[in-house]
């Protein structure tokens, strides 16, 4: 809808109740999606559902538990980027006799990247029966604070819920034949609502929508890799075009013969929930590696916090490099300094996240601030002799550098992957 | 009239000719799967390749037997061995293997032009890498004049991308026989810059710009570069490179140059099984 659209279901009082002085000043705001249409006290119901509607994104964004997932708007990361990252769970029968050590096992599981921490957000406990489901609910409830989701039919759902409803579970799941139930059972919580194909997902969505269940999950059947993919894509295309009964995050169990090849594929290409059985720190740390990384701002290049990096455990005898704080160039002076195989003390300068050959160029790279910056990390304290090596490229600075701070500077190859051959 | 990314042919494969970006209403066109062969071999290594990658021709039959679509033969011993050693070897991987061969030499513009020399005037067609923005002319000069087809590499920029395009046709290259190599980061270290390039430049040559339809090849080899690979776990090493593999394939591109068989195992079924 444009302004002039919006600015027609308002009432046109201009009397500035909603914190904006006029109604044509509103109804911009709300065209660029900066105001809540709740706001206005004397807006009408149809109205305002009218204009609610309007200003969702076309991916709906639901709460499970502490995460968000959903709020998506766009096909490609790079028209905009993608929002939320998908929940990874796995999925554990409630009569799995190793049922405590998978518990023990993902809790434990856990990488740390780029100042973020990787793990798994999600347990899945899927009833066999009615009495086992209780007791494995209760049992993983209190071995673990991960998200939970219960998969079973209504009664069994109803039985476990009652375990656990302060964890706000996720329930699997709602289908044509038990909306009411369900739906009655869930009341607020979050469902995963299953159909035979995407006609039939939009009349189940809208029942529920109906029902008043509203924080619903789409799950895309998995028959084969390639329908999944063309199902996930499909949900995402046509909810952009503005279906808005496919218009909700997806949820999708891989095929545990191929876990990781569907997972991989799953992550890229817009499933907001991903369910694997196999717990293993092997394929989880790519896999989260990729979540990360495809769920990065491409607007914004990563940064990573400045300061000193220690590579092989160096000591005071150790050479000291400088470089600046964009995430790839510090990876790729890291692995580079490992590969000479001598320890290292890596300063690195706050950049604002740009390369050494952006930063020169952007004046981002003053002697002052390196000087500062040198003297501020204490890095002499670091080392026994007051030398370090620069990138090549910023070799015009060097003679200034070393007048200024007193370092005796060091002109490093232009590329680092040459400091291999350079410290030898 | 549909566009699309250019459709070649290299030995009995054909690459490219998508008509629009992956999944999209169930297309999908198969990418093909090349595998590295290092002559001196390189560091870092899957555990099943370490004895026979001290020997290149060897290498490269193991690699033909697993499944490898394409051997990527990595030529960098130009210091150590003369040119004619080098040829000579290629000539062997050529008539031994049957398989399309994509070579790439030490990167000293001189010695890879005498070498591609060499080796195109034994006879045979091959795919020869990399011009780059700076130092293209030479080897482009060869590609055109035996028709070879020609790696066209940039640096994670879609301008540089398709200003080496540009460059290469004024020339007299014939845009049907350039592959774009858009410089793959390594998985945690830059994987999702290329993706987006690949994305951006996929949509974009589906729209119609001629000077990126050319189709695009992955090559995973960086990932063999990093503290996570270096540190050995085998497993891991695989399901990294499977990884960075598959996200690629969702990209779009038309060829991934892979070093662990298992791994290319691995995503030559699944990618069987999305035609």
């Amino acid at each position: 809808m444009n302004t002039l659209e919006i600015y027609s279901k308002l009432p046109k009082k201009n009397c500035g109740e909603c914190g904006v002085a006029t109604c044509l000043a509103f109804a911009m705001k709300l065209a660029q999606k900066k105001e809540d249409s709740k706001k206005c006290p004397y807006i009408s119901e149809e109205n305002k559902k009218t204009l609610t509607e309007q200003s969702t994104t076309p991916i709906k964004k639901i709460n499970i538990g502490k995460y968000e997932i959903g709020d998506e708007t766009v096909m490609f990361r790079h028209e905009k980027k993608f929002y939320n990252k998908p929940i990874i769970a796995i999925m554990i029968e409630d009569n799995d006799p190793e049922l405590e050590q998978k518990i023990k096992k993902i809790n434990k599981t856990s990488f740390e990247r780029i100042g973020e921490k990787l793990e798994i957000e999600m347990i899945a406990i899927k009833a066999s029966e009615k009495e086992k489901f209780k007791q494995a609910t209760q049992k993983i409830i209190s071995l673990t604070t991960k998200e939970i989701m219960l998969i079973g039919n209504p009664e069994q759902l109803k039985e476990a819920i009652m375990f656990c409803s302060d964890r706000k579970p996720l329930l699997c799941s709602a289908n044509l034949s038990n909306i009411e139930e369900v739906a009655g059972i869930a009341k607020n919580l979050p469902i995963v609502a299953t159909a035979q194909n995407l006609e039939e997902t939009k009349k189940l969505t809208k029942a529920l929508e109906n029902k008043g269940a509203i924080n619903i999950i789409i799950e895309i059947k998995n028959h084969n890799t390639k329908q999944a993919l063309r199902d996930l894509f499909a949900v995402r295309n046509r909810a952009i075009k503005g279906e808005k009964e496919l218009g909700y995050p997806t949820i999708i169990f891989t095929d545990k013969e191929k876990e990781l090849e569907e997972a991989a594929l799953f992550i890229t290409k817009y499933a907001q929930i991903i369910v694997l059985q196999e717990i293993n720190e092997n394929t989880l740390m790519p896999l989260l590696t990729l979540r990360q990384s495809i769920y990065s701002d491409p607007q914004k290049p990563i940064q990573i916090q400045p300061g000193i990096y220690e590579i092989n455990n160096p000591d005071k005898n150790s050479t000291a490099y400088l470089t600046t704080n964009f995430s790839l160039t510090y990876f790729t002076v890291t692995a580079d300094i490992q590969n000479t195989g001598q320890p290292g003390h890596l300063l690195v300068i706050d950049t604002e996240g740009m390369s050494v050959l952006t930063a020169l160029a952007a004046g981002k790279l003053e002697i002052e601030k390196i000087a500062k910056a040198i003297k501020e990390s204490r890095l002499e304290e670091k080392t026994k002799n007051k030398k370090i090596i620069i990138p090549g490229m910023m070799a015009a600075l060097s003679g200034e550098l070393e007048e200024k701070t007193g370092w005796q500077i060091i002109v490093g190859p232009s590329d680092s992957s040459e400091l291999s051959e350079f410290t030898k | 009239m549909t566009e699309k990314i250019n459709q070649i042919e290299i030995g009995n494969l054909k690459i490219g000719g998508d008509t629009s970006m992956p999944f999209f209403e169930e297309k999908f066109t198969k990418p093909a799967i090349a595998m590295e062969v290092y002559d001196p071999k390189p560091k870092t290594l899957p555990k099943e390749l370490e004895k026979i990658s001290s020997n290149p021709i060897k290498w490269a039959m193991y690699c033909k037997e697993k499944g490898a679509d394409i051997i990527s033969l990595k030529l960098k011993a130009l210091r150590e061995k003369t040119i004619q050693e080098e040829a000579e070897l290629v000539k062997q991987i050529a008539e031994q293997t049957k398989l399309p061969l994509i070579i790439t030499g030490c990167g000293d513009e001189e010695k890879d032009a005498e070498l591609f020399t060499k080796i195109s005037d034994m006879g045979g067609k091959f795919i020869i890498g990399n011009a780059e923005q700076e130092k293209y002319k030479k080897i482009a000069a060869i590609a055109i004049a035996y028709n070879h087809q020609l790696v066209a590499l940039s640096n994670i920029d879609i301008n540089i991308e398709k200003q080496l395009n540009i460059l290469l046709t004024e020339l007299g290259m014939k845009k049907e026989n350039i592959i774009i190599d858009p410089l793959t980061g390594a998985l945690g270290y830059g994987l999702e810059y290329t993706y987006s390039i690949i994305e951006r430049t996929k949509l974009e040559a589906l729209q119609g710009d001629k000077m990126l339809q050319m189709p695009i090849l992955c090559d995973l080899s960086k990932i063999w570069e990093i503290r996570e690979t270096k540190e050995g776990i085998q497993e891991r090493n695989a399901a990294w490179e499977t990884t960075a593999a598959l996200s690629c394939i969702a990209a779009g591109v038309s060829i991934i140059t892979m070093r662990d068989p298992s791994a290319m195992q691995k995503v030559k079924k699944i990618i069987s099984e999305l035609q």
